[in-house]
């Protein structure tokens, strides 16, 4: 771990919704070219800590470092534009536009490599070419997680965050799903992914914090985290 | 039928400048979801500006256009930033009436300024001369046959722009959903900005046109087209951009037809019955909306 470049770094951050808090001084850290699961149930702060690397939602207090420049107050454009990719929670499809036009506004920032970057996806998912012309609310499921992570990739991200890449899939499209999120690191990327489903998550990734209210109870090794009786009892449904 | 066929002509020419307004009223509901009724009156003043340069600088029509283009695209972006902060918070019927002040406060600028409040014409020579073209039996005007064509090239590249560039695509993005389009780094702020620029070119396109068909211009201007234009994106299903062009051009048909063949003043009532009609029984419009 120590060789590797730390590529975010979260200090002290603390989200409020006017009184009520949805993050209390999180502290977290994520490395080039490793996958990081955020484990917690419904209200616990997964997703408004994804939206505030974004800048979707504004900290309160605390500070966002992305490839060694703060990012705290920067506008969603920009962070994007920095290296910044997102697979939203439900995969934020635009339905009523093709799959080829999902996939081009994924490299808003990065015109340049649209082509080149739709030959690989392409490949990667023979599927989606076959479906380029169609409308993107037409695909399947399955077919639409895949074309939300593609489009988050077309833009050569140097970070990939995706909130709930599993949520409403069968399970044969979440194994499948998975397999690609490891593919990607292969190849350099790097993840870090917000999840209910624990046990796929922390199957796949390296390390993994686990939040509840808004604060992170426990961090470490996905395979430690595994085994720890809280963890197991709370959210791997074992006794 | 030689009659017939110069009203389906005059009828689509009408229609044509109704078109133009519903396309860019249209694309100002894809970049901020607000229905601009004051773009009809920023187009009456982009004509006053025309009609002003025309009057100082000795009948400089090329002087005249440019200052069009200048004004449309000007006034129209500087609306943009009032509209941001209420489309930011997600207001809605808050736009509609900052829309109407836009367009009341033009049209009391246009009274106290412009030719003391009355109606003033354009000068034969931007009015295509008053040329009329004869196919036979079939006589056309021929600034009538410039608006269509005109109308026609200006919204089909409009369309090519909204789907085959990834600005255009980027606005249609921001108007299915607006979040989403964050997440993928389409700046909120620039692209409203460029759709006002746009939509503020066209209003220049439209006044020209108008000023060609009709040749006046005065302070009423602006709610007679704001009124219809309204009428004619709920008639198509607001955002759409296509259905708002042929659900103009039919309307503009409607009304030729009306003028030419029923008696007295029944064009408006037909206008606005069919209108009524398709309001009724398709409560998204005839095309629906483009979310």
């Amino acid at each position: 771990m120590e060789q590797m470049s730390r590529i975010l770094k979260i200090e002290e951050l603390s989200v409020y919704y006017g009184q009520i808090c949805a993050i209390k001084r999180i502290n977290m850290e994520v490395f080039e070219g490793e996958i990081v699961t955020l484990i917690g149930s419904n209200g616990a702060g997964k997703s408004t800590l994804i939206n505030t690397i974004i800048g979707l939602q504004k900290a309160t207090k605390g500070k966002i470092t992305f490839m060694n420049e703060d990012i705290t107050k920067v506008s969603t454009d920009k962070v994007i534009k920095r290296g910044i990719s997102v697979v939203p929670e439900g995969r934020g499809m635009l339905a009523s536009m093709t799959v080829l036009e999902n996939l081009q506004l994924g490299a808003y920032h990065k015109k340049n490599v649209i082509e080149q970057n739709l030959e690989k996806v392409y490949e990667r998912f023979p599927i989606l070419y076959d479906r380029r012309l169609q409308k993107a609310g037409t695909l399947s499921g399955g077919e639409q997680q895949m074309l939300a992570i593609s489009r988050a990739i077309m833009g050569d991200p140097k970070l990939i965050l995706l909130d709930e890449p599993s949520l409403a899939l069968s399970p044969a499209y979440v194994d499948k799903i998975f397999k690609i999120l490891v593919e990607l690191k292969k190849e350099g990327m790097t993840i870090l992914l917000s999840e209910q489903n624990a046990k796929k998550a922390l199957q796949y990734s390296d390390r993994g914090y686990v939040l509840d209210l808004g604060e992170t109870v426990l961090d470490g090794k996905s395979s430690d985290l595994a085994g720890n009786p809280a963890v197991r009892s709370a959210y791997l449904g074992a006794d | 039928m030689e009659s017939f066929i110069a009203q389906v002509i005059n009828g689509l020419a009408t229609g044509s400048i109704y078109a133009l307004i519903v396309l860019g009223m249209n694309l100002l509901v894809l970049v901020r979801d607000i229905v601009h009724q004051g773009y009809a009156h920023i187009i009456m003043i982009t004509m006053a500006a025309g009609w002003i340069t025309l009057n100082t600088s000795g009948g400089n029509i090329a002087m005249a256009i440019a200052v069009m283009v200048v004004v449309g695209v000007l006034v129209t972006m500087a609306t943009e930033p009032l509209f941001r902060p209420l489309c930011k918070r997600g207001a809605q019927l808050e736009t509609i009436v900052l829309a109407m002040s836009v367009g009341i406060i033009l049209t009391e600028f246009m009274s106290q300024f412009v030719n003391s409040g009355g109606n003033f014409a354009f000068p034969a020579s931007m009015r295509g001369g008053g040329i009329t073209l004869t196919f036979g039996l079939i006589r056309l005007s021929l600034a009538n046959i410039i608006a269509l064509i005109s109308a026609v090239v200006v919204a089909l590249v409009l369309l090519w722009f909204m789907h085959k560039t990834q600005q255009g695509r980027a606005i249609r993005a921001m108007a299915q959903n607006l979040r989403v389009a964050k997440m993928l780094g389409i700046p909120f702020g620039m692209t409203g900005m460029i759709g006002f620029g746009i939509a503020g070119f066209l209003a220049a396109i439209i006044a020209i046109l108008i000023i060609m068909t009709i040749g006046t211009c005065g302070p009423s201007l602006g709610d007679t087209f704001a009124v219809k234009s309204v009428i004619l994106m709920l008639f198509a299903g607001m955002g759409n951009l296509k259905g708002g062009l042929l659900s103009a051009l039919f309307m503009g048909l409607i009304e030729a037809m009306a003028l030419a063949y029923l008696p007295g003043s029944w064009t408006q009532a037909i206008f606005y019955g069919v209108i009524m009609l398709v309001i009724i029984w398709k409560p998204n419009g005839l095309f629906g909306t483009a979310k």
